[in-house]
């Protein structure tokens, strides 16, 4: 079952590969004009985007829609065993590219003091991590709902956008926050990642029942 | 051993019954045709038979397991556009196979394919027709399991990939045994390979039993206009004309009456007899209830 799903995430990798080139890119420039320095780790707010659109959202829809899980799931595995190495290998393949991107901007970022409102905030700890999973999550979600894979990208790009949106908001709520340093911010930290978590795993037990036990079309 | 029994076995889409109340029971090495109007449920049970639906009601036994999980590699299953990944290669495709089925033979699948000249390092979407539907069936000859569905394995296809998708389906029966269950709406096609018919009806079964016995008693009467000839036998549709009558029966000895004629009936005409009177109440025929002992 792992080399399906290894196989029909190579086009995928290749397009995370993209990113991890980009990003490359990006850093070279940043450390030759200090003019655009920041940029990286500005634009890594977009990157759980991506994850959601293009690791998730095709995962279960695309199925459905060349009819191959008629040939899938009728193989000597269940649907279950089906689902799950999907989305172990989309995680694994968001948690790889948000690995190799926080160490990039590390890299090229000098020493910074944390705080709520620095760039860095969505960077440091387990955060990234929990968004990309989020992510994922969240495009697994829609794909197995609506089994088509336009709908799944675009719900999942607004859903995932707007938890963004929310999440910023809750980590601001009070004033007392913005004085916070890295001794303290740990909390608010680890709060985000358990809550980011909390959602992705009942997001991907939704993805999966609905992959595995309401009928295909 | 049954290879397929369902007993009464229903499918509810939402607020229609594709299937209903089917009793059915086909024992094991029978080549099945599986035929019907389109909307009579044909592919619901298929998709029954391979865990691709789950029951309204009843249950479908497959050597007597229901079709998940573990009892998954008892079958395999080509759905009518035969579904393949289109960017793998045909050795990715085979690739694909041993790695999701523990019994997958791997040498034979080659040699079969090389033996229809499709190559290995060709992509699935650059096949014809008759090709991907050859290797789809390879990958399930390959699975070796006892019971193979295929879903209108001979739709868009040319006569001689017709021919060529079925013989090389007949070998693979041959040789392993296997249980084949394959609808088609094209009866006649299916007359020189299957061995045993399962007629649907608006998600009933009208029809079923070994096709040497459906033949063997169903006749074609003819005599006299405005006449019935005497005997043991059913009719399932006439016609009537003002020279002669025409009687579709099922006999259960031979009509004495020397003014009357019994022709022998072909599959197709046994099949389109029926599907003309769906509401007749011979069905299901008693060889159903006989079956076990056989098995």
């Amino acid at each position: 079952m792992s080399w399906l799903a290894f196989r029909q995430h190579r086009g995928r990798m290749i397009g995370m590969g993209l990113i991890v080139v980009l990003w490359g890119g990006l850093a070279g420039m940043e450390s030759y004009s200090p003019v655009l320095a920041g940029m990286s780790a500005v634009f890594f707010a977009y990157v759980p985007l991506v994850f959601g659109v293009f690791l998730g959202a095709p995962v279960v829809s695309r199925e459905f829609e060349r009819g191959t899980h008629q040939f899938a799931w009728t193989q000597s595995f269940s649907r279950s065993q089906w689902f799950w190495w999907q989305a172990v290998v989309a995680m694994g393949l968001a948690l790889a590219t948000t690995a190799y991107l926080g160490t990039v901007v590390g890299l090229i970022t000098p020493s910074f003091t944390l705080t709520v409102d620095s760039v860095m905030y969505p960077l440091t700890g387990a955060v990234p991590y929990a968004w990309g999973v989020f992510a994922v999550a969240t495009g697994l979600m829609w794909s197995a709902i609506t089994r088509w894979t336009t709908a799944a990208m675009a719900a999942s790009f607004f859903g995932v956008a707007a938890s963004q949106f929310i999440a910023e908001g809750l980590r601001k709520r009070s004033d007392a926050v913005s004085q916070w340093t890295a001794e303290n911010l740990w909390i608010l930290q680890s709060a985000e990642v358990e809550i980011l978590l909390a959602l992705a795993a009942a997001m991907t037990v939704t993805a999966w029942y609905f992959t595995a036990r309401r009928n295909p079309a | 051993m049954t290879a397929l029994e369902a007993t009464g076995l229903g499918k509810r889409y939402r607020d229609t019954w594709a299937l209903r109340e089917v009793f059915l029971s086909v024992p094991r090495g029978r080549v099945v045709a599986l035929v019907g109007p389109n909307g009579a449920g044909k592919t619901t049970l298929m998709r029954l038979a391979v865990g691709l639906h789950r029951p309204t009601t009843g249950h479908l036994r497959v050597f007597g397991a229901e079709p998940y999980g573990e009892a998954l590699a008892q079958v395999a299953y080509v759905a009518q556009d035969k579904p393949l990944y289109d960017e793998f290669t045909v050795n990715e495709m085979l690739n694909v196979g041993r790695h999701l089925n523990p019994r997958f033979d791997l040498a034979g699948a080659r040699d079969r394919l090389a033996d229809l000249n499709i190559p290995g390092r060709a992509r699935v979407h650059q096949l014809s027709g008759g090709q991907r539907a050859q290797l789809a069936i390879t990958l399930a000859v390959a699975k070796r399991v006892d019971l193979i569905v295929l879903d209108e394995p001979l739709a868009s296809l040319d006569p001689l990939a017709r021919h060529e998708v079925m013989r090389g389906l007949m070998m693979a029966v041959a040789e392993t045994g296997l249980t084949v269950l394959l609808s088609s709406h094209v009866v006649a096609e299916l007359d020189e390979v299957c061995d045993h018919l399962v007629l649907l009806s608006r998600g009933r079964v009208q029809v079923a039993g070994d096709i040497e016995d459906i033949l063997r008693a169903h006749r074609m009467l003819t005599g006299p206009a405005g006449m019935m000839p005497g005997g043991a036998y059913e009719v399932i549709g006439e016609d009537r004309t003002e020279r002669q009558t025409s009687l579709f029966a099922r006999l259960r000895e031979p009509i004495p009456d020397p003014r009357w004629t019994a022709h022998e009936l072909s599959l197709t005409d046994v099949v389109l007899g029926y599907m003309r009177s769906p509401m007749s109440t011979h069905f299901p025929p008693p060889v159903l209830a006989e079956r076990d002992d056989v098995a």
